[in-house]
């Protein structure tokens, strides 16, 4: 593969991190205000289902958070490679 | 809190919300997933650590977006499994009958439940795209951000041009065999990210088809 040839499909990559990103990005904020209305309307209850759904989306949103950073990652790495390309 | 049936109504919407998110982070796994592919072929016989690190980070990304996509499933499952405890056949909950279940088999049969849910939303899906075709102008406006973002992906050939290697070009055999590859590629991509809400709808279905099911089967 070329230079050039290998730049191209580095973009492509760095593009297809890009959007998964903001998905991710898109999720959390989704994800927060899940959350919040699950914590509010079930407050009171220590329901072993609730308990479990609560902590599903805790664990959840620590994930997303995890996957947002590796993304940054991705994509600042593979930008700085394509710059010392040339 | 007023009443059950507004709890219930919260928490349907709870797990609407909760449902969608875990749809658009599936969508977003297949992307960090195609990301990867991309930089394993760019990294061929490099070993700069930027270009390492890429590969790594990437791969690592679509794992962890998985593991959410899981978790928010399985969050929503909860929470369906409640509404049916506090309102009995008021929730579209699918584990009433399960309960006296070894937890392994029930473990078991959640997941096979959550692969057949998500199995049957993508059908649902392009069965809702299909539908769609003699009124392609409504779904086009849907999806024009998509069609930008995804048109150079997809042009046939243009990935096997510049990377030499077909085996590696993730759209690249969908859209040489299709007539329409913008569209083909977009019911993979729709399918998990621009129908959400429709797919949402449909799973609700799912659930209350197969709770009328379990009904029967505890009658039975």
């Amino acid at each position: 593969m070329s230079v050039g040839e290998a730049k191209a499909v580095i973009r492509r990559g760095i593009q297809s991190a890009e959007h998964s990103r903001k998905a991710i990005q898109a999720v959390m904020a989704e994800a927060a205000d899940a959350v919040t209305l699950a914590a509010q309307t079930l407050h009171d209850s220590r329901h072993e289902e609730v308990e479990k759904s609560l902590a599903c989306l805790k664990a959840a949103e620590h994930e997303l958070r995890l996957t947002e950073r590796r993304l940054k990652e991705t994509v600042d790495s593979a930008s700085s490679y394509l710059s010392a390309l040339g | 809190m007023s009443s059950i049936g507004e709890v219930v109504a919260r928490l349907r919407q709870a797990v609407e919300r909760i449902d969608r998110a875990a749809v658009s982070t599936a969508g977003a796994r297949s992307e960090a997933e195609l990301s990867h592919r991309y930089f394993v072929e760019a990294g061929r016989g490099t070993a700069d650590p930027r270009m390492r690190a890429a590969i790594t980070e990437s791969r690592t990304a679509g794992e962890k977006a998985g593991k959410a996509a899981r978790l928010l499933s399985e969050a929503a499952d909860h929470i369906c499994a409640y509404i049916e405890i506090i309102a009995p056949g008021a929730g579209p909950s699918r584990d009433s009958a399960t309960d006296a279940m070894p937890d392994g088999k029930r473990l078991v049969n959640e997941a096979a439940d959550r692969e057949a849910r998500f199995a049957k939303f993508h059908r649902r899906t392009n069965q809702f795209l299909a539908d769609k075709e003699g009124d392609l102008k409504e779904f086009e406006q849907l999806s024009r951000e998509a069609v930008s973002a995804f048109r150079d992906r997809v042009r046939p050939g243009d990935v096997q041009a510049s990377v030499g290697t077909p085996k590696q070009a993730p759209a690249q055999p969908r859209a040489s065999n299709s007539q329409h590859p913008v569209t083909d590629v977009l019911l993979a991509v729709a399918g998990l990210t621009l129908v959400a809400r429709a797919g949402v709808e449909k799973i609700r279905d799912i659930r209350r088809r197969r709770s009328q099911r379990d009904d029967e089967s505890k009658a039975g």
